[in-house]
């Protein structure tokens, strides 16, 4: 059983928190929340949605600190809108920073996007043009928000729907050198370069020769849906085989990186998400073992 | 086009109807088999179906009542009416009851459900007091510090889970209906009287509790910041006789969770 007690993640003769994320967690969502506090599953780490953990009172503070009590964690946010023209929201980020400090939080990591401009919050993950202008605009805005962390936070790839005439770079370009600009580190979903793969016709090779390994320091699986003429990033169904594929070729680059099992939707009981971060461990394992052709079952 | 002006024109385009699309359109190129339309149809659409699940989670009870296809209009239209201007998805749904109020100039097919703004009202704040910070336990030994003399002069304070209400609908029981047996018919016959009461967090979790008239008009005057004094006027006036039992109840229940010191005008 993993048991890790932040407290000590204050006193400085202990490892940092980034040292207690390895092997692969779980995105922790509420309908698993009682069972994971009653029976204390053997899951080495949780992500968190920060922006679900951002309320003042209730039950949702108390859960937070019981779960932290006993596993490793990191936030992952949605709502700092790191590509929007509009100014930064340092209110938003002042919570955050709270939030990462009272609980040991790893780190954070944040999507390669806007979510909201002119005031108005679409709560959806809105697509950059790939420009210049988007990089160096993106760039400056994450190093805005390290210099106030004080810490590095992680980009992650998204899946995209459109298209955008100003884009003149392709994307894992477009987030390679926005880690250097930034010097950020990258949280790469492998489901997302897969959706992005099918509905934009990306290269998914050249995508992953391309990334600057160095700089990845967290991997994200999740299902997605097949709407027919295309295929939603819908976090609702189990990973897919191409997934797993696309997974295997990435962690030869990067095995060390831990890895992360997330499911928003149509949620199922915790053991099939457990089942599904047993076959990532397995993947890592064979490969581990110098066997490439894996076999998940 | 600038990056200012594609975000804007994209916003644009998701929190208008679709008559506006033209100009952000042309800033799309057609990938694999998704045309420009379709591109923007399917954030349109992951738009819709995130927003509608919260206003679905916020108001279990009009869901059932006005049924999927309906409730799924009105969200539409309620998103472009009021959309969200909060990074807190907990805070999305707000002025539904507001909402549905200006619905029943526009729509007929609502006559009958006269009683849903109120309803609205009850499954607002039932959602809004989960989520709001805790408030501390009334300090009993702070008000013994106070000067006897000043006590005509304390303005006590409501727990920020606390809300009154008032209906001359029986919201109360079609809300409790339409939460426990959902999809049933039900046939409520109207109260004789308006029905008050509040809602506010014990523990970790909501509560409805039904007050008298009294209780409703004393908690209201708290809400306004009435004074000791005048709130004994007012049990006065009323010919109510157990004033005090009624304050020690509101602090005990955690409905008054705190207390200041009216400015003293000269």
């Amino acid at each position: 059983m993993t048991t890790i007690n932040p407290g000590r993640l204050n006193d400085d003769n202990v490892q940092p928190a980034s040292d207690l994320i390895s092997g692969v967690g779980l995105g922790l969502r509420s309908p698993h929340i009682n069972e994971i506090l009653t029976d204390l599953p053997r899951i080495p780490w949780f992500e968190l949605l920060a922006d679900n953990h951002m309320v003042e009172g209730g039950l949702i503070p108390v859960q937070l600190a019981q779960i932290c009590q006993h596993y490793p964690i990191t936030f992952h946010s949605v709502g700092l809108s790191l590509g929007s023209v509009d100014p930064l929201d340092f209110n938003y980020l002042a919570k955050l920073k709270k939030l990462m400090k009272s609980y040991g939080v790893a780190w954070l990591s944040e999507h390669c996007c806007f979510t909201s401009v002119d005031g108005f919050h679409s709560h959806d993950l809105l697509p950059l043009p790939y420009s210049e202008e988007s990089l160096s605009h993106m760039a400056e805005r994450i190093s805005q928000v390290q210099d106030f962390l004080g810490e590095q936070i992680l980009i992650e790839n998204v899946s995209s729907y459109m298209k955008f005439a100003e884009t003149t770079l392709n994307e894992s370009e477009f987030i390679s050198e926005l880690a250097k600009q930034a010097d950020c580190s990258l949280l790469v979903d492998v489901n997302n370069i897969y959706v992005n793969h099918i509905n934009q016709g990306i290269n998914i090779d050249d995508y992953i020769a391309s990334l600057p390994y160095d700089r990845i320091k967290e991997i994200h699986l999740a299902g997605f849906d097949n709407r027919g003429d295309y295929i939603l990033d819908a976090h609702n169904n189990p990973v897919a085989e191409p997934v797993w594929q696309l997974f295997e070729k990435l962690i030869q680059h990067v095995a060390d990186v831990p890895t992360l099992i997330e499911w928003d939707n149509d949620i199922p009981a915790l053991q099939k998400l457990i089942e599904e971060a047993d076959k990532a461990d397995n993947i890592i394992n064979n490969y581990r073992a110098g066997n490439l052709d894996y076999a998940i079952g | 086009m600038p990056l200012a002006e594609i975000q804007k024109s994209f916003i644009d385009s998701l929190v208008k109807p679709q008559s506006s699309d033209s100009g952000f359109l042309s800033q799309l190129l057609t990938v694999g088999s998704l045309d420009v339309n379709k591109q923007l149809y399917i954030y349109r659409s992951n738009i819709n179906g995130a927003h509608q699940k919260v206003l679905e989670q916020v108001y279990p009870a009009c869901l059932n009542i006005l049924g999927e296809d309906y409730f799924s209009q009105l969200c539409r239209a309620y998103r472009f009416q009021y959309p969200s201007t909060d990074s807190d998805l907990n805070n999305y749904g707000e002025y539904f009851s507001d909402f549905i109020v200006k619905l029943f100039k526009l729509d007929n097919s609502l006559e009958g459900y006269e009683y849903l703004p109120d309803l609205a009202c009850l499954e607002w704040h039932w959602h809004r007091s989960y989520y709001v910070k805790d408030n501390p336990l009334f300090d009993f030994e702070k008000l013994v510090a106070v000067d006897p003399v000043l006590h005509d002069n304390l303005i006590f304070t409501l727990n920020d889970s606390f809300s009154l209400h008032a209906s001359d609908f029986p919201v109360m029981e079609i809300w409790h209906a339409n939460n426990k047996e959902p999809g049933s018919e039900q046939e409520f016959s109207m109260p004789d009287s308006t029905q008050y009461f509040c809602i506010t967090r014990a523990g970790f979790f909501p509560l409805l509790e039904e007050l008298t008239t009294y209780e409703y008009q004393l908690l209201k005057s708290i809400a306004g910041n009435l004074a000791l004094s005048q709130l004994s006027e007012i049990s006065d006036k009323t010919g109510e006789n157990d004033f005090q039992s009624r304050l020690i109840k509101f602090i005990q229940k955690n409905w008054v969770s705190g207390f200041a010191l009216q400015d003293i005008k000269e």
